[in-house]
């Protein structure tokens, strides 16, 4: 029943949803609704567990001292003080709303900003012209950066033209639509899959029957 | 030429991080030149009705606010000079609405905009599909408090929301980053209610959305840094997504350089 109990639950659950989503009496008895709040709920919990799995695994790292456990008491202070500071001061408090702002606001930020020096650094360094495929996609990369760029107007005054408009538009247009489409058919295949009991990478295993 | 191929990433750095710097303290002002999609985009929020509502929705963190604040400043100020009501939300990216509350505020009073009447943000929501389907059977329901925590239905721009439908929103301007974001938007709200969805999108996601532009299902896209820049020239308010292009240029041009420097020595050693 380890792998059985859960299959049924899937089952049961896909046809639920098909149910309240496609016919009118699943929409007449409400299941959308009711669905919608089972969400809400089983996203708090998923929360809430993770908060617990966190806890243990760097508690356990903190007892047992392995490489780098302050980190593991940093991260389990910083998760606990947080909380309780939101409990007591509620999120618009003004020490919460200080750390929110001026910490992670700018660190995020921070972080992000630190891509454009390593995308330089790693554009530099995989763009070689070692085969055809490598040569088309160099010049391409090339293109695109400069036409959205100002500078490549100033170098020739259709390069956005070309660059934004029909590369973005007609090339970068067809070939993402071909992936969309072969990606949402792969998905509906999945379900499908999912749903007859055939997929089973979700409980474990090799995943296929 | 070996070394062409290996110079050290430091240096690159360096010479990027000192031409962010010099950019910034000695703008080239390169002229940007103005794309359809941009001119399409401003033509969609400029021609709503002069009693329009909007509901403004910064989907993004602090990652992405060095692309996304410029959109931001630059569609709540066309907003406001068309007079339109101004309502932000957004749901699960929590610090949306806290980093464009300072900006808005200060629009606003430069419009003399009252919060409350004339504009409201009702900060972050949690369920992203969730919350976007209740949205649409009662807005005051999905979000019961605004930004200051205050009841939503006590807030006279609220009276004209009851629900996200056409009957009562003429358009959603959508920042979009990740996910959820404008696809869910589209998907739960714009597209069976029929309101029109406007975007403004990181570059990076720019290629994944214009397929939804071409279709029509996004009216509007303001495409990246260098669509921001566009579109403030259209409202003629020249703001930060302006400014950084000379960066952008410059730093276009340098990893352009590095990238044909590397071919160079790529292809001098591959011929011994």
């Amino acid at each position: 029943m380890r792998k059985e109990g859960p299959m049924i639950v899937t089952v049961l659950s896909s046809l639920v949803v098909l149910f309240s989503n496609y016919f009118f009496l699943g929409q007449q008895w409400g299941l959308t609704d009711r669905l919608d709040y089972w969400f809400n709920i089983s996203y708090g919990i998923a929360l809430a567990l993770g908060f617990v799995n966190l806890t243990i695994i760097h508690w356990k790292y903190v007892q047992r001292r392995r490489e780098g456990w302050v980190y593991s008491v940093i991260l389990l202070l910083v998760m606990y003080g947080y909380l309780l500071l939101g409990i007591v001061e509620q999120h618009t408090g003004p020490t919460f709303s200080w750390i929110y702002d001026n910490m992670m606001t700018v660190l995020g930020a921070a972080v992000f900003s630190l891509l454009a020096f390593l995308i330089s650094s790693a554009a530099y360094r995989a763009f070689r012209i070692r085969t055809k495929e490598a040569t088309i996609l160099l010049v391409c990369a090339i293109f695109i950066l400069l036409a959205r760029a100002p500078i490549g107007d100033a170098i020739w005054s259709r390069w956005s033209y070309w660059g934004n408009e029909w590369f973005m538009g007609v090339l970068n247009t067809a070939g993402y639509r071909g992936i969309l489409l072969g990606a949402y058919v792969g998905a509906f295949a999945v379900a499908l899959r999912i749903l007859l009991g055939l997929e089973r990478a979700h409980l474990g295993g090799t995943g296929t029957q | 030429m070996e070394r062409l191929m290996k110079i050290d990433r430091r240096i690159i750095y360096l010479l990027g991080a000192a031409i962010v710097f010099l950019t910034m303290l000695y703008p080239l002002g390169l002229p940007v030149a103005i794309s359809d999609l941009a001119r399409q985009t401003y033509n969609e929020v400029e021609n709503l009705p002069d009693d329009a509502v909007v509901i403004l929705s910064p989907m993004y963190d602090s990652g992405a606010m060095g692309e996304l604040n410029p959109m931001f400043v630059a569609l709540f100020r066309h907003c406001a000079e068309r007079g339109y009501k101004i309502i932000i939300v957004n749901t699960q990216w929590v610090q949306g609405p806290q980093i464009v509350h300072k900006f808005a505020t200060e629009i606003a009073e430069e419009y003399g905009y009252v919060y409350g009447e004339d504009w409201i943000n009702l900060g972050s929501k949690p369920g992203a599909a969730i919350f976007l389907q209740t949205a649409v059977k009662d807005f005051w329901e999905a979000c019961i408090e605004d930004f200051n925590g205050q009841p939503v239905e006590s807030y006279p721009i609220m009276q004209l929301v009851p629900k996200v439908t056409a009957e009562y929103v003429d358009a959603c301007l959508v920042l979009n980053c990740g996910t959820p974001g404008a696809p869910e938007w589209l998907a739960y709200v714009c597209q069976p209610e029929g309101i029109k969805l406007v975007i403004g999108e990181i570059q990076m996601s720019v290629p994944e959305s214009m397929p939804y532009v071409q279709s029509g299902q996004y009216a509007g896209m303001i495409a990246g840094s260098r669509g921001c820049a566009e579109y403030e020239q259209l409202i003629g308010h020249p703001g930060q997504a302006l400014k950084a292009q000379d960066t952008m240029s410059a730093i276009a041009l340098m990893v352009t350089l590095f990238i044909i420097l590397g071919n160079i020595g790529y292809l001098a050693t591959r011929k011994k």
